[in-house]
């Protein structure tokens, strides 16, 4: 399979003049091969949501290097926030919420009714087309947001904690769904989460972080067999293993500090 | 089951819920009373009636100035300068303010002479806009320019400066080219801080309207009340002041209808923050 992502030897540094520069991001360098489910999996503060927004050009890695494989000259990703209400612009609809990328590249009239009618209904919010965001559940605005995203048609799609603020039952039915679009789209995922059964649960590859300065602890190959069921995949014996290994990981990266 | 509701009020007794509305209605009853007593002290000769008419007389003043022509030229006078210099006004105001807002090295430029110009009041610039400008409606409007800018430029700044950062990060993504960025995440999202100014500049429009107006020129309702004044017709004058109040009045109400309408999100998503 060919390589969607690569990272380098990626660095960060904030306040890097200052007397006590704070180092985010030691050096991290894993590879994301195209239509992959990855997971970034890390104790909090280590840097995984700088990493995320490092891929997604948001702020510049101090060193190393990312890139993006694709096939158009554009670097075509997308980034779901955890703040959906925040992310999610208010003055829209749910319908224009989702078609924000096609109207800003440009989509003629006819193809953006037809993309967000598609991407509702994925979603499932058909009927809630014209509600405002701020009008619907978290679960459904992050749906809404996730719409947005996808109707973009991107390679990659980063997520940064995006069911970090649901309750458990919206956050199950979400990840589902997720796969389910995942499925669909054929698309590459890079997930970040703190929450070590959502990333079993969902990925082929979790990438564990240590604490900061974060590097890769390790990269675990995630062997579930798909379709995952939320009952049945969780309460297997190489669901529990592979959750007593990262908690194991994550907890020597906490006792080195 | 009995449920008995009962609400604290302000003064922390019981509030009774009003059903057929009076509450809404008590402010235009008190004005009325105010009118009431207006007729009644003149009319009596408890203030000297020649400067102080009764309501009665203003009134009919009033009528026979609405029927005659001369009045709507006066009143079109003044809205076509207060508008011209309040447009004027958004069209320097909104997108100073957001080069502003966005960019510190622009704010750190025009900050300074903004917070000096500022304090100063608008009917003080007056003197040096007729040296320069005359006295015609070119000094005008730019008096009322003046006034209102500033209002509009300080709320833009303020909405540009606290947009959401997650929001500009969620703009970044989409990649947008600088004007879809100003025009679809920038201005929709400092909107309300922007309504607020404009709200604040439109009735400071109507104001240096009728002072400039006072000043000089044949024209506008400001000319019309203190020519009244000059030539002793009183309950004119009079009639004139509650014109312009009423012109004010249409003018926010409109203003407000319109933005609410706008704006039906923000009330909707501000009350989903708290």
């Amino acid at each position: 399979m060919n390589t969607a992502l690569e990272i380098a030897s990626v660095g960060k540094t904030f306040n890097e003049d200052s007397l006590s520069p704070t180092v985010a991001i030691g050096s991290i360098t894993f590879d994301v091969r195209e239509g992959e489910f990855i997971s970034i999996l890390g104790p909090s503060g280590c840097g995984k949501t700088t990493l995320l927004r490092i891929i997604a050009g948001l702020i510049q890695p101090t060193s190393g290097q990312v890139h993006i494989k694709t096939d158009s000259t554009e670097r075509n990703l997308m980034l779901v926030f955890q703040e959906y209400n925040r992310s999610l612009f208010p003055w829209r609809t749910v319908a224009k919420n989702i078609s924000f990328g096609l109207e800003v590249s440009g989509s003629s009239p006819k193809e953006l009714a037809k993309r967000v009618d598609e991407y509702i209904n994925l979603v499932g919010l058909k009927g809630f087309e014209n509600h405002y965001p701020w009008e619907l559940s978290g679960g459904m605005q992050q749906r809404t947001a996730i719409a947005r995203a996808l109707a973009c048609h991107p390679n990659l799609l980063l997520m940064d904690e995006p069911f970090g603020s649901l309750d458990a039952l919206s956050r199950n039915e979400l990840e589902d769904d997720l796969l389910r679009l995942w499925k669909q789209a054929s698309i590459t995922i890079l997930f970040v989460t703190h929450d070590i059964d959502e990333a079993i649960y969902l990925s082929d590859r979790i990438i564990v972080l240590s604490q900061r300065p974060s590097k890769v602890e390790d990269i675990i190959l995630v062997e579930l067999p798909r379709p995952r069921h939320q009952v049945e995949s969780r309460s297997s014996n190489k669901f529990i293993e592979y959750r007593s290994k990262i908690s194991r990981l994550l907890g020597r990266g906490k006792a080195r500090e | 089951m009995n449920i008995d509701l009962k609400l604290v009020g302000f003064w922390g007794g019981e509030k009774h819920v009003n059903r057929i509305g009076i509450g809404k209605l008590s402010g235009f009853a008190l004005i009325i009373a105010l009118l009431l007593i207006w007729e009644l002290l003149s009319r009596y000769s408890f203030i000297d009636s020649v400067f102080f008419p009764p309501l009665s007389t203003v009134i009919y003043a009033l009528m026979t100035e609405i029927n005659s022509q001369n009045i709507w030229i006066d009143i079109s006078s003044t809205l076509a300068r207060c508008f011209s210099g309040y447009i004027i006004a958004i069209t320097i105001g909104i997108p100073v303010g957001i080069l502003m807002g966005r960019s510190q090295r622009i704010y750190n430029l025009f900050e300074p002479l903004v917070e000096i110009l500022r304090p100063i009041p608008s009917a003080a610039i007056i003197p040096v806009a007729i040296l320069f400008l005359g006295i015609e409606d070119k000094m005008k409007i730019f008096v009322i320019v003046f006034a209102c800018i500033w209002p509009i430029l300080i709320n833009t700044i303020d909405g540009v400066k606290s947009i959401d950062r997650i929001l500009i990060e969620t703009g970044n993504t989409f990649r947008l080219n600088r004007n879809q960025f100003l025009l679809r995440i920038v201005l929709p999202a400092s909107s309300p801080n922007i309504v607020t100014g404009m709200r604040i500049s439109l009735a400071i429009s109507l104001i240096l309207a009728i002072t400039v107006e006072m000043i000089s020129g044949n024209n506008g309702i400001g000319f019309f009340i203190l020519d009244a004044e000059r030539s002793f017709k009183f309950p004119q004058m009079y009639s004139g002041i509650i014109m312009i109040g009423m012109i004010g009045y249409i003018i926010n109400w409109g203003f407000v209808k319109l933005t609410n309408r706008v704006m039906k999100w923000h009330r909707g998503f501000t009350a989903t923050l708290v």
